[in-house]
């Protein structure tokens, strides 16, 4: 029988029968790859199905329409920035020894992308999207960064998040920025606030589901 | 956003004996583990975690460490890593308390106030109480002793349990509803005037 039945047991000696029992317990185990290695890998799986879908979408009008509109070539180079900036932070906070404020890195080119978007919506007047478009747009961000969101995921085990909330968020905006980055080839209409806000809401389903997720799934308090 | 820090004189000892149990060095881990306690216990009381919270702080660093033993990279300083881990492990400690009233400021609440001291035979009563339930724990089979005692008296998350004991949290799991179940039917009042 133990502390809790008899007289209490000294503090020493509970922290010498704990580190006696993660002792017996030792399994040998490989160092988790480096954040560099981490983000390369993330960005060579989700480059893949990213290629595929360029190769069969209408590139040129794609580009056409961005060339005429100066704000969404920066709102897609804000989107990709964010993706890349913020896998790199939900990877660096799998490292408990790394600066928690590396969290902050896809905070510039998030700005650049919500102004940038905000921005270039706001000047169109255009008639509100239909309904079917509208869950077009949130389906292809849930469709894409779902999977995305996982694959990251799985990158990520090994790992131990002292805040697996924040990390979980993190990948979970790295994955819907992908996949709106994505989309940005294939919208066949010029983007509207409505359509923006739903592009808004799927991000933000994605980034608070990974928020929620982080805590069971990737460590944290015990 | 720090510079990659580097390595203090003595400090080498820790990450060489870091990456031995890596390995699975088991003397190289428990000796690390040791000398790390009093360094964790200091780190958490310069965080502000006092008295019996200390030793929680200093359990649950050790925890983290062993499952965050992967993460650490033996090219970098060691001390930062449990530093990290420590002061989470200290805020969670301090959040946790401040999540309990304490002090009760209002003049009459004060008055009406419960004394939280022991009532005179209210230990014994707790003694009593606790060789009870020793006994009837001890009337189970291991598998679910250990879970009850972890799980239950430890208040161990299912993970620490399973890092301690070595079974699968399924199989925790398992064992400490069937060892709640024993111990209804074992506590229950016609069991009363046995052995337990």
């Amino acid at each position: 029988m133990t502390a809790w039945n008899e007289e209490p047991i000294p503090v020493a000696s509970r922290h010498m029968r704990l580190i006696d029992a993660l002792a017996r317990g030792l399994v040998p185990v490989r160092q988790v790859s480096s954040p560099l290695q981490r983000m390369l890998d993330w960005l060579r799986i989700i480059i893949l199905p990213g290629a595929g879908l360029v190769l069969v979408a209408h590139l040129k009008g794609a580009l056409g329409r961005h060339a005429v509109e100066p704000e969404f070539v920066l709102a897609a180079i804000g989107s990709v920035a964010t993706a890349v900036t913020a896998a790199a932070a939900a990877i660096l906070a799998m490292f408990p020894d790394r600066d928690p404020r590396w969290a902050l890195l896809p905070v510039p080119s998030l700005t650049l992308w919500i102004g940038a978007s905000l921005s270039g919506a706001s000047a169109k007047h255009g008639a509100p999207m239909s309904l079917s478009d509208a869950c077009t747009c949130v389906g292809f961000i849930l469709g894409l960064g779902v999977p995305f969101a996982l694959l990251l995921a799985t990158n990520l085990k090994g790992g131990y998040a002292l805040y697996p909330s924040l990390s979980g968020g993190l990948a979970g905006l790295a994955a819907a920025s992908a996949a709106a980055s994505i989309l940005g080839l294939f919208h066949p209409f010029a983007t509207t606030l409505n359509d923006l806000a739903l592009h808004a809401l799927a991000i933000a389903l994605l980034s608070g589901a990974g928020a929620r997720l982080g805590r069971p799934f990737l460590g944290g308090r015990m | 956003m720090s510079p990659r820090p580097t390595l203090l004189p003595g400090e080498a000892s820790f990450s060489v004996a870091m990456q031995a149990a890596q390995d699975g060095d088991t003397a190289a881990y428990r000796a690390l583990l040791r000398d790390c306690v009093p360094i964790i216990a200091a780190m958490a009381r310069a965080k502000g975690v006092r008295g019996a919270a200390l030793d929680d702080v200093v359990q649950d660093t050790l925890l983290t460490v062993h499952r965050a033993r992967a993460t650490y990279d033996p090219a970098r300083p060691f001390l930062p890593w449990l530093r990290a881990i420590t002061q989470r492990r200290a805020i969670d400690a301090l959040r946790h308390m401040g999540r309990r009233p304490r002090e009760v400021h209002e003049p009459l609440a004060y008055e009406a106030h419960a004394d939280e001291a022991a009532i005179p035979g209210d230990d014994l009563e707790r003694r009593d109480r606790a060789a009870i339930l020793a006994a009837a724990v001890a009337h189970l089979p291991d598998g679910q002793r250990e879970a009850i005692e972890h799980i239950a008296l430890r208040e161990l998350s299912l993970e620490e349990a399973s890092a301690l004991t070595g079974r699968t949290k399924g199989a925790l799991k398992v064992n400490f509803h069937r060892g709640l179940k024993s111990l209804r039917t074992l506590l229950s009042p016609r069991h009363e005037g046995t052995d337990v």
